[in-house]
């Protein structure tokens, strides 16, 4: 997995970035002492497109969304969007940037359009433009209820509405998916694709990958606030080796010996099974088999499945020891994350 | 700026804990408006007459005791008290209640008036920032004007106007309806400058009320923890009360209390006394001080309050993390 992070560590020429990050850290304080939340975070955003920012819970995600919009301030790092130094240049720069960070935070006792109209006035955006957010997030008829009567899908879109009142260059959702039913995601999903084919930036922070597949056109991996691996969606696939097995077995700690041994890469899933793959040649699942048989070992299921985003984000959080429970910040003094394989 | 001034005034006027509260204070001040006008009216025939009974009773009952009342006299002057207040001769004005002038219900119907406004003041604003921390929508509301400072003063102006706009009406309204309830009760109004200007300062009161109610819902971002401090200060008071039996010596603070200050302000000046017990001796029964806080005093004081609990709720709010 190294070199799949190094593979895209390199930066392609003529690419302009929307956001990068450079050593960004930010730590909080607590009971048990320093947390880190960000571990020298460093992050690029290609502009154009949708770029998926994805990390288990508590890897980071939000407080890097949170330090790109001055909501938090970084205890060390540089951030710049659009070229300029973050936060100094916020202020000029924010016009071209909307956000939903977490959950929409609107006033439960206003209506949407009368909390839209609030946001619309305070950035000197005419309140005309507040009906035809609306409309384009099909929330013109729902507009005079109250906030507090909304369904969460319904939040989400009168974010998003929020963000359009800007027409931002840049787009930031955290997590936006989160609580939505299947129409509701497809919704979302159609919306982050029709503005990213508009020439807008979308960065989409969130855990759920089949949804981010389906979508993005570049990604960034992250666990306990460090890199993991970046680059466009197909390389990330390709490099991890296209096609995997999941094997079923009574000892897998064994099976994975013996498979590594034969020159097999295995990654133990929570589930206790195994992700079997084979980087530089092709994967015969009779072969697979047959190597764990001549030890005595027996394989109870073996499905063969093609790469996914999933896949190469669970090998990468479980080789970085990420997916287990206690997988969010690492206090400080700890590695918090080792690259390369187990 | 203007832009977003008028949208946090916009917020301000929408809300609804805005509306309801300021019902009741006008409701409050009118219902005070009774007690101006039972004040201002002057006795009926009816009542003179009796009044005037009840003091020839009196009078003859101090002059058949002459005795007894100099012995009490004398153990008021004793303690300090001034020699008109220890003088126990019956007056005719003691049962005979006079039509209150202007002059002397104005500004107690003034210092009611500020304290109702005043703390409705103190509410809103309260609720008004406090609201934005319960439902996050200031981590919204700062990824569309990141400029905290701007966010600042944005808010700190809608407050201003707001409380300027309450304490106006209701302290303006209170004293139109006391020169009315005086005119009209054949009463005359004097000292209407004098009258108007603490008035005037009675709306400053009001704006610094909700100033600090502001500054210390953002330092504690919760509605509830403003209000808290509003009520703390009310127990501080009592205990305080309980206090100065035991160790005279604590009356000094009051001179530092928000109240004894407000009234300093308010009313050009505020005497109070001071009560210091004696030694325990029959002869010694302690003595009472008067001491007086002059208008700038109290004016210096409101200032220096509002201004401190402003700056550092400034620097606070510019750099603490938004989550």
């Amino acid at each position: 997995m190294t070199e799949l992070i190094q593979m895209h560590r390199s930066v392609p020429p003529g690419v302009e970035y929307a956001v990068e990050t450079s050593g960004l850290r930010k730590t909080y304080r607590s009971r048990k002492g320093r947390q880190v939340a960000v571990a020298g975070l460093d992050l690029k955003v290609p502009s154009g497109g949708v770029h998926g920012f994805l990390g288990p819970n508590g890897s980071g995600k939000t407080t890097t969304i949170r330090m790109l919009l001055g909501l938090i301030t970084a205890d060390s790092g540089n951030m710049r969007v659009f070229n300029r130094e973050m936060p100094a240049a916020l202020p000029s720069v924010i016009a071209r940037i909307g956000a939903i960070v977490e959950q929409p935070r609107f006033f439960p006792a206003f209506s949407g359009r009368k909390n839209l109209a609030l946001l619309a006035q305070g950035i000197g955006v005419p309140t005309a433009q507040v009906g035809a957010v609306l409309d384009e997030v099909g929330l013109g008829d729902r507009g005079r209820d109250k906030f507090r009567t909304y369904s969460l899908g319904m939040k989400q879109r009168l974010a998003i509405a929020g963000t359009l009142l800007k027409n931002p260059d840049l787009l930031i959702l955290d997590e936006p998916t989160n609580g939505l039913d299947p129409a509701g995601i497809h919704e979302i999903r159609a919306t982050m694709r029709g503005l990213a084919d508009r020439g807008k930036t979308v960065l989409v922070s969130s855990h759920i990958l089949s949804e981010v597949q389906q979508v993005a056109d570049t990604v960034s991996i992250i666990g306990r606030g460090r890199l993991l691996a970046e680059g466009p969606v197909s390389q990330i696939l390709a490099a991890s080796g296209g096609e995997s097995v999941r094997v079923g077995i009574a000892n897998p700690e064994q099976a994975a010996q013996v498979l590594a041994g034969a020159g097999y890469r295995v990654v133990p899933l929570p589930d206790r099974s195994l992700q079997v793959t084979k980087v530089g040649a092709p994967l015969y699942p009779a072969e697979v088999t047959r190597v764990l048989a001549q030890q005595g070992l027996f394989v109870s299921e073996l499905t063969p499945a093609r790469a996914d985003l999933e896949s190469v984000f669970l090998e990468l959080t479980a080789e970085n020891h990420l997916g287990a429970p206690g997988g969010g910040p690492a206090p400080t003094g700890e590695t918090a994350v080792e690259r390369g394989p187990a | 700026m203007i832009a977003l001034l008028a949208a946090e005034l916009n917020r301000l006027r929408s809300r609804r804990i805005t509306l309801v509260t300021l019902l009741v204070v006008v409701l409050g001040a009118g219902l005070f408006q009774f007690a101006v006008n039972s004040a201002v009216t002057p006795p009926s025939a009816a009542e003179a007459a009796q009044g005037r009974a009840q003091y020839e009773e009196a009078l003859r009952d101090y002059e058949q005791n002459k005795e007894e009342y100099a012995q009490g006299q004398q153990e008021c002057l004793d303690m300090g008290v001034s020699p008109e207040e220890c003088d126990p001769a019956p007056k005719l004005e003691w049962f005979v209640t006079q039509a209150t002038p202007f002059a002397e219900i104005a500004p107690v119907a003034l210092t009611f008036a500020t304290l109702i406004a005043g703390l409705g003041a103190f509410l809103i604003a309260a609720s008004f920032i406090g609201a934005e921390y319960t439902t996050g929508s200031i981590s919204n509301w700062l990824t569309f004007i990141p400029q905290r400072a701007r966010v600042f003063v944005a808010k700190a102006l809608a407050v201003v106007l707001g409380a300027g706009l309450v304490g106006t009406v209701i302290l303006g309204g209170t004293l139109a309806a006391a020169a009315a309830l005086t005119t009209a009760h054949g009463g005359e109004v004097t000292k209407g400058a004098a009258v108007t200007a603490s008035a005037a300062r009675g709306v400053g009161l009001v704006v610094a009320f909700a100033l600090i109610s502001f500054g210390l819902t953002l330092l504690a971002r919760h509605t509830a923890a403003a209000i808290g401090v509003l009520v703390a200060y009310g127990l501080l008071n009592i205990v305080l009360e309980i206090l100065y039996n035991f160790l005279p010596a604590l009356q000094r603070v009051k001179r530092f209390l928000p109240d004894m200050n407000l009234q300093a302000f308010l009313n050009k000046g505020h005497t109070y006394q001071n009560y210091y017990p004696g030694v325990g001796s029959a002869e010694d029964t302690g003595r009472v001080v008067e001491r007086t806080l002059s208008v700038t005093h109290g004016g210096l004081y409101w200032l220096a309050l509002t201004a401190v609990t402003l700056v550092v709720a400034l620097l606070v709010f510019r750099r603490r993390d938004v989550v």
